[in-house]
């Protein structure tokens, strides 16, 4: 066999490794190639961390999809429809309850919860505290400006305020948004996300979308590792700092490379199907098995939504 | 000998850019043989593969199946179909080509159930293949998750369910760890023991007589260069170095000092 030859350089060692200890130079920047190689390692976290959650035993994760997801939208439904706020705090505790009775930690799950919803709501309601959106009783008074302000065809009262009104509806809102994402994210983590594809079907959802959807699901993580590996493949090889535009190529270059493994692999994947007896149609075993405890569940769920709305109505 | 179960006569088969996978091929596979499909990268093992699935069709030359010429047009036929694919399973070399479910449990399910099962012959075969194969621990676990050897065993699972006469495995000991190796070569046999027909596309030349009785070596020209008993063909130094099974590395371990040191090109 015909015997490789090196070339000189490729017989050179590299010289002893520079001084580390006094080494004054300002800390690298991370570049974007490595920055998204951290993020694609976050998101595969993220998702196994859902996925422990959904496979430890708590009460949630024993009930069955189909059950959840109703019982889910039924509770989402009554918390939408609530008016008043001791109810609706009582409805985010009852939450809490079953977070923790389903092996979720609270003190993490209210974090997910608490600090992005009052974010983004925050910002929606910030317009109808103020008088000049919403009149009504003033509560704090920001601005006295003496006389009614004339803006245009427009005549406002005399000062800038918060209101009472606009305060109660603020925290209406809030804590009803909070619930129902609380529910929502509640039924997510205690429940694979394919379990959850399938109670979709009860939902009458067509079979071919949630094919579409499972597929997409699986194949995420496939790509995801490609993308990742090419990424760190590249990263490994990078000697310093590059310039935005070289990083740009590259992305451009890596995005090309992932569609034309992406479109071998869907053929791939056809193939493995068709040999399967994949005729164009998918055929599933839809089953919604309800036990005891599921039934338990659902009487249970619609016994405290109707206790929730009567006391809704009793105060509200 | 009996009548075979697959008949390839003078197949061919171009590539869509135009390269040659298969040239003339002439084959015949019998019911219960253990076949290897010998040759070294790019000979055109996994075409053959795709080909006796009824995956890709000749463009010229015809292909033979259980008394039946399989086509575009006879595999359009729903019943031929269904049975052809009952009876014909086929183990990716890309496993995670194999396994497109998002859990174990269907992914072992999808054949039956596509094969259109009653709903108690599905779970039962399931059931069945993941306690035979000891899946127990997997079984709701989404495939991506799996190791590389999981993923090969789910894969196997998966076609195993179908209970087909007739196992294609591409490269099935390529990336799997010693142990896995050794498991999947008993598998085989023990298949083959209870029947099945089993032909194997692979360069690692070390399983080849523990997976088969005969051989069919494709040459680097995409024809076949030999077909003949396992040992007949291993022992067939010169053929081996012809169509690039080994190197003369391995020539001469063989005959210089006597002792065996086996190694294909990958």
């Amino acid at each position: 066999m015909k015997q490789t030859t090196l070339p000189e350089w490729l017989r050179e060692a590299p010289g002893p490794l520079p001084p580390i200890a006094g080494n004054r130079q300002r800390r690298r920047r991370k570049s974007f190639v490595e920055k998204t190689v951290e993020e694609f390692a976050r998101v595969m976290q993220e998702e196994f961390y859902a996925e422990k959650i959904a496979r430890s035993p708590g009460l949630l994760q024993e009930i069955h999809p189909g059950a959840k997801v109703l019982t889910t939208l039924l509770l989402i439904g009554v918390a939408v429809s609530l008016r008043s706020w001791p109810v609706l705090f009582f409805v985010n505790l009852w939450v809490l309850l079953l977070v923790y009775l389903s092996a979720i930690r609270p003190a993490a799950f209210l974090k997910r919860v608490w600090l992005v919803v009052p974010l983004f709501t925050g910002v929606i309601i910030l317009p109808s505290l103020f008088n000049y959106v919403l009149p009504g009783t003033p509560l704090l008074v920001l601005i006295n400006f003496g006389h009614p302000v004339h803006l245009g065809p427009w005549t406002f009262p005399g000062y800038l305020a918060i209101t009472r009104q606009g305060v109660a509806g603020g925290l209406i809102f809030i804590l009803r948004v909070g619930a129902c994402v609380s529910l929502a994210l509640l039924l997510t983590l205690t429940t694979s996300w394919p379990a959850l594809l399938k109670a979709f079907r009860l939902l009458f959802v067509p079979q071919i979308f949630i094919a579409v959807l499972e597929m997409t699901y699986r194949y995420i993580y496939v790509l995801l590792l490609t993308v990742s590996d090419m990424f760190a493949a590249r990263q490994s090889r990078t000697v310093g700092r590059t310039s935005t535009s070289e990083q740009q190529r590259f992305i451009s270059g890596a995005m090309g490379s992932l569609w034309t493994k992406a479109f071998n692999l869907s053929e791939e994947v056809h193939a493995a199907m068709l040999s399967r007896g994949y005729t164009g149609q998918p055929h599933t075993l839809t089953s919604l098995q309800m036990r005891q405890l599921d039934w338990f569940w659902t009487a249970f769920t619609v016994i405290i939504s109707l206790i929730t709305l009567w006391g809704d109505r009793l105060l509200g | 000998m009996a009548e075979p179960l697959f008949q390839l006569n003078n197949v061919t088969y171009h590539y869509p850019t135009g390269e040659t996978a298969l040239e003339g091929i002439d084959l015949s596979i019998y019911k219960g043989e253990k076949v290897a499909l010998l040759g070294a990268n790019g000979s055109g093992k996994s075409t053959l593969l795709k080909i006796l699935d009824g995956l890709l069709f000749p463009q010229s030359g015809s292909l033979i199946a259980f008394g039946e010429t399989v086509s575009e047009q006879t595999l359009g036929n729903e019943a031929f179909s269904f049975a052809f694919r009952r009876r014909v399973g086929f183990v990716f070399q890309n496993s995670d080509a194999q396994l497109f479910n998002s859990s174990v449990w269907d992914e072992i399910a999808f054949g039956p159930v596509q094969l259109g099962l009653e709903r108690e012959e599905v779970v039962s075969r399931v059931e069945g293949v993941i306690a035979m194969l000891e899946l127990d621990h997997l079984k709701n676990r989404p495939p991506f998750k799996l190791s590389g050897g999981e993923k090969k065993k789910v894969a196997i699972a998966s076609v195993l369910s179908i209970n087909p006469m007739v196992l294609l495995f591409d490269e099935p000991t390529s990336g799997l760890d010693p142990r896995t190796q050794r498991w999947l070569v008993n598998l085989i046999r023990t298949l083959n023991d209870a029947g099945k027909t089993i032909i194997t596309a692979t360069h690692d030349l070390e399983i080849v007589d523990q997976i088969a009785d005969r051989a069919v070596v494709l040459g680097e020209d995409h024809r076949i260069a030999a077909t003949g008993a396992v040992e007949e063909v291993l022992g067939d130094m010169d053929l081996l170095l012809r169509v690039n099974l080994i190197d003369e590395e391995f020539h001469r371990h063989l005959h210089g000092d006597g002792h065996k040191h086996v190694h294909a090109h990958g």
